[in-house]
């Protein structure tokens, strides 16, 4: 939450989050160096760090990409997602080695430029067999940089959530372009069926798992509320959990949270990184975001002091015993008197 | 003609990233702090880090600042 920033805010879960991809990146390296000393001896060490740290980014940016997905159907896959930032520069982190490794083997060495070689070296543009598959790998190296320099929430504020939003999407561009650079690149050596069944089972999994989430928010968002003089239906008070809300989508989202006999409404929509509030808690008295724990008072939509994000609040009512919810957002902020609902026992 | 074509957007790519890395002298120094008051007084490792991204981004910084 922003007052002030630092470079990286590390806490206990965060380090124990880093740690975990560390230890992997170790165990992983070391395994794979084994392996292929046993099975391909004659193959360079900078051959094998290019092939390891290429088969690793390209793992990671699956992982990556399942995360969202994982979290909208099950929130037991909510702690992978609150430092998914972290995973993702380590991810271009192991990328720009392999990049960097791949530039200096195989265009490092002539007359030409490196960088110009990329696109030079080879101009089979047009054929599929001999396509220059690294100029994809570079682009799409390119996207990943951009995203990981911009990681910090400095460049979420400055940036705006609108543009913010639009450059990290570029995720699935750089993931069709990974995709093309690993089949062409696989292709022009020879690799085995296997190799390729990987590859699909990857793409395919991807895909589903956002089709499947994508159709849960669908149904969410499909669900037309009862309206009456703009007000919305929720639900019955006795509908309600302690410290949870109830979510209904009138064009919004809006979440309506249950806490110490009181109803309040705020819009759905972190200022953070535009996690569900809705599906989060109340926490200490705060709304917490699930993705990322930011938090905001119920009654105004307003981040803690000292902290400045704010949300829309909206006014509630009991109507012929049900909760319902002016549709109409109030400002960001705007203080809005809480439903107390032992006046309605 | 790909080779005029490459030639020309690696040109193009190194005055971005040269424009950049002037920007961002100015704007680490004192831009950063002049568009977002959060940054006012952060310590210099939380300015080595968003470097990067002010070498990369400079543009949309300097809009964003021109419109403030």
């Amino acid at each position: 939450m922003s007052v002030g920033y630092t470079s990286i805010l590390w806490n206990s879960e965060k380090k124990r989050y880093d740690r975990g991809i560390l230890i992997f990146v170790l165990v992983y390296l070391i395994s794979f160096y084994g392996l292929h000393a046993l099975l391909h001896p004659e193959a360079t060490s900078e051959t094998l760090l290019i092939r390891a740290f290429g088969i690793l980014a390209f793992f990671f940016l699956h992982v990556i990409l399942v995360i969202g997905p994982l979290c909208r159907l099950n929130p037991v896959f909510l702690p992978l997602l609150y430092n998914r930032r972290h995973m993702g520069v380590s991810m271009f982190i192991v990328a720009l080695i392999h990049g960097s490794f791949s530039i200096m083997q195989f265009h490092g060495f002539g007359d030409m430029n490196p960088i110009r070689s990329i696109f030079l070296s080879n101009l089979d543009y047009i054929s599929l067999n001999e396509f220059p598959f690294q100029v994809l790998g570079f682009f799409a190296l390119i996207i990943f940089g951009l995203m990981a320099v911009s990681s910090h929430d400095f460049w979420l504020k400055n940036l705006g959530a609108k543009i913010w939003k639009m450059l990290h999407m570029m995720v699935y561009v750089a993931y069709a372009l990974i995709i093309l650079h690993v089949v062409l690149g696989a292709t022009q050596n020879d690799k085995s069926t296997v190799f390729f069944m990987i590859v699909l089972l990857g793409f395919v999994s991807i895909t589903l798992i956002h089709l499947v989430a994508g159709k849960k928010e669908k149904k969410v968002d499909n669900e037309k509320p009862i309206v009456d003089h703009g007000y919305a239906r929720v639900c019955k008070p006795e509908d309600f959990e302690e410290n949870k809300a109830k979510m209904i989508t009138c064009g919004e989202r809006i979440a309506v949270f249950k806490y110490d006999g009181k109803l309040s409404a705020v819009h759905n929509v972190c200022k953070h990184q535009g996690g569900p509030l809705g599906e989060g808690e109340i926490v200490d008295g705060c709304i917490t975001c699930p993705w990322h724990g930011y938090q905001y008072l119920p009654g105004n939509g307003q981040s803690p002091p000292p902290f400045n994000e704010k949300v829309a609040t909206y006014e509630l009512k009991i109507q012929d015993g049900y909760v319902w919810v002016n549709m109409e957002a109030k400002a960001e902020g705007e203080e809005v008197e809480p439903l107390n609902l032992r006046d309605y026992e | 003609m790909i080779e005029i074509i490459v030639d020309i957007v690696l040109l193009l790519m190194a005055i971005y990233l040269i424009a950049g890395l002037l920007f961002s002298i100015y704007f680490l120094a004192k831009g950063v702090a002049k568009l977002d008051e959060d940054a006012k007084n952060s310590p210099w490792h939380f300015k080595l880090i968003i470097w990067p991204g002010t070498v990369l981004l400079w543009s949309v910084l300097l809009l964003k600042m021109i419109r403030k």
